[in-house]
């Protein structure tokens, strides 16, 4: 309105200055002079503050996520459905005394829906939801930081009172670029910036008329300054965890709901062998298997594809990799000892042995976790680490040697040894890591170690039949699901004897 | 912003009538109206013709034969000058001369100017002396800071001549 009246007036103002005898060039120069110095402090509004930013995001541009639409994550979602009921009912929460809350910090590993649980608070609730990311406040200049934190604020609340709502939202998104721990006597620019926000969320010259409620998302909460963690700031820490078994099978129903999915898919099975997945991962390994069946011109999506899209999201895409054949013969041997071992100590926990070689991987044993577990025993974590070390055993066994294929296996190994010793699993008992030397250490995991490969290799002699059939088969095939090796392992198992060492 | 190309049309429109509405409503009350009143005031003189722009203003008067140059002439030009203000004033009087005036014109213009030239002033009156002498003619003649103002009469017939002092470059007038 006041533009078009602006172009409207000014050529009827030069035309009479020109009939008044007025010459209107130098007025023209000087408007686009004028118009010029305008623009250039425009574009550099960071710096010098002239033009606003827009970062405020009408709640139309929030895409229209439900609650109902987030797998999973049932205790997150209603401490945080809870925290924004606050500020719908403000007139019961009055009523109980009780202060609303100020900050939600939604933490987690990344991928597990944090920004997606803000964009269905924008729509849970009928307030102003104004949304922004750490990084916005990282500029060049110094002290721009600290007034886009004043400028986020003052219109989430200008909005919130032109749309007459009394409260509004402001999300940060990844606030930890903002919120580090201040330590030391060097003063950083981001000091200002985290100041700024502390003494807007609860600072002294708090709005009572417009409540603002401050969601923040980060996946290095460790790493967030203590001040912003109090109550009265962030209230209310919500941690989104990684999806369990349950929440995994809601995720991927919901992702595959709008592909077409064979009726031979199974769903349960996939988010069982997917533990330690996120929801990222999850939507990820739908996706793949959608472009693994548009691959393959299938009409539908079929298990394989969904298996084949855990190893692609798992361990990368197929390389094209090409060993001689005496190499092929190493890794197969090495990992159906992984195969063998695994299913000896836990049956059926074999999901598929393959020999085609992925991202740095020249052949894998994937396994089939069981039940999600989060606590282990001294014979669960062996089991593991012999699991680890069969694949070096089994070429031992085969060849005479080991090759360097087995030095992540070890590593593995090594973690396991060292969760058994700091966890007062081991023969050293309940040990502080802190007070015990290297050498000590290292000698029990040695020790462990050196144990449990003796044993693997004991087991592994019952099996040297299997070795040579199910090799030729594994070269052949170059992947084995896990009923077909548990039928060759059923076939070809000797009866265990005792070896005399 | 996206422009609204109607409202700024009509904006257009309405600023320029206001503005020269307001100008055209000025130039009436305060230039035309004043000196159209002045000059009936006058007497033996009439507006034949007034027309203004913001930097002059041109006047056409017409006279009668009791009409003088130098008893009402210079009254209403300072009157006229007031209203005008800053602009450009340029009055024209239109006289009713015939041949004989012009034969004396001519032939005492000559003693005019030279003494307009020579910056001596008294052969002014003496050259007009000389040219209507035993002519039936009657003169008056006048000088004030910028102009010489010389007039002739003859019966029902009149020529009027106002000659700048400063500016020789438009010492005739021209007379239509």
């Amino acid at each position: 309105m006041g533009k078009g009246m602006i172009i409207g007036a000014i050529p009827a103002v030069i035309l009479f200055l020109a009939y008044l005898g007025y010459r209107p060039m130098p007025l023209v120069v000087l408007g686009l002079v004028a118009g010029a110095v305008y623009l250039l402090f425009q574009s550099r509004s960071g710096a010098l503050g002239v033009g606003k930013k827009k970062r405020l995001q009408r709640k139309d541009s929030v895409p229209n996520i439900s609650f109902d639409k987030i797998g999973g994550q049932y205790r997150s979602k209603e401490e945080l459905k809870e925290a924004l009921d606050f500020l719908i009912h403000r007139k019961r929460i009055h009523q109980y005394g009780i202060r609303p809350i100020k900050g939600i910090l939604l933490s987690g590993p990344p991928g597990t829906g944090k920004t997606l649980m803000a964009k269905a608070a924008a729509h849970y609730t009928d307030s102003v939801f104004v949304t922004t990311s750490g990084s916005e406040f990282v500029e060049m200049y110094v002290g721009v930081g600290a007034q886009r934190i004043r400028e986020l604020f003052q219109e989430a609340r200008d909005q919130a009172k032109k749309n007459q709502k009394n409260s509004a939202i402001v999300f940060i998104d990844e606030i930890d670029v903002i919120g580090g721990q201040r330590e030391g006597s060097v003063h950083r620019e981001y000091d200002q910036t985290l100041n700024q926000l502390l003494t807007e969320m609860d600072g002294i010259a708090s709005d009572q008329e417009v409540q603002i409620l401050v969601v923040a998302a980060t996946n290095r909460k460790d790493m967030l300054d203590s001040a912003l963690l109090r109550p009265g700031r962030f209230d209310r820490h919500i941690s989104v965890d990684l999806p369990d078994k349950k929440a995994r099978r809601m995720i991927l129903e919901l992702q595959t709901e709008n592909k077409p999915l064979a009726p031979d898919a199974d769903i349960d099975q996939i988010a069982d062998e997917t533990f330690g997945f996120s929801g990222a991962q999850l939507e990820s390994l739908t996706n793949e298997a959608a472009i693994y069946a548009m691959r393959d011109q299938s009409d539908v999506i079929c298990q394989r594809h969904l298996s084949e899209a855990i190893d692609k999201v798992m361990m990368g895409e197929k390389t094209d990799r090409e060993a001689t054949q005496e190499e092929r013969e190493r890794v197969a041997i090495h990992e159906l000892g992984h195969a063998i071992i695994s299913e000896v100590v836990r049956p059926k926990s074999v999901s598929q042995v393959s020999l085609a070689p992925r991202g740095q991987a020249l052949g894998y044993v994937r396994h089939h976790p069981g039940v999600d577990r989060y606590l282990y025993t001294r014979e669960q974590i062996e089991q593991q680490i012999m699991v680890c070390l069969a694949g070096a055993a089994a070429e031992e066994q085969v060849y005479g040697n080991r090759s360097t294929g087995a030095r992540n296996d070890y590593e593995q190994a090594g973690r396991y040894t060292r969760t058994l010793i700091e966890a007062g699993l081991s023969d050293l008992g309940i040990i502080n890591k802190d007070w015990v030397s290297y050498e000590t250490l290292h000698r029990e995991s040695a020790k462990i170690l050196k144990e449990l490969h003796e044993q693997t290799a004991q087991m592994l002699n019952q099996y040297s039949e299997v070795f040579s059939r199910a090799l030729d088969l594994l070269l052949k095939e170059e992947v084995l699901s896990g009923s077909r090796f548990r039928e060759l392992l059923k076939q070809f198992a000797k009866k265990p004897v005792q070896m005399n060492r | 912003m996206k422009i609204r190309w109607p409202v700024a049309a009509i904006t257009l429109v309405v600023t320029l009538s206001v503005l020269f509405g307001g100008y055209m409503a000025y130039q009436w009350f305060q230039v035309e109206k004043p000196i159209t009143e002045t000059v009936q005031e006058t007497p033996h003189v009439s507006l034949s013709k007034l027309s203004a722009d913001p930097a002059h203003l041109e006047l056409v008067l017409k006279t009668d034969e009791k009409f003088s140059v130098v008893h009402d002439y210079m009254p209403l030009r300072r009157q006229l000058h007031t209203v005008a203000g800053d602009r450009k004033l340029s009055i024209r009087l239109k006289d009713r001369p015939d041949s004989h005036l012009h034969k004396a014109w001519n032939e005492m213009v000559f003693g005019i100017k030279e003494g307009m030239a020579l910056r001596r002033y008294q052969e002014i009156p003496k050259a007009v002396q000389k040219g209507t002498e035993g002519k039936k003619i009657e003169y008056e003649v006048s000088m004030d800071d910028s102009y010489v103002y010389i007039e002739l009469h003859r019966g029902d017939r009149y020529l009027y001549r106002i000659l700048p002092l400063h500016k020789p470059e438009s010492e005739v007038k021209d007379n239509g």
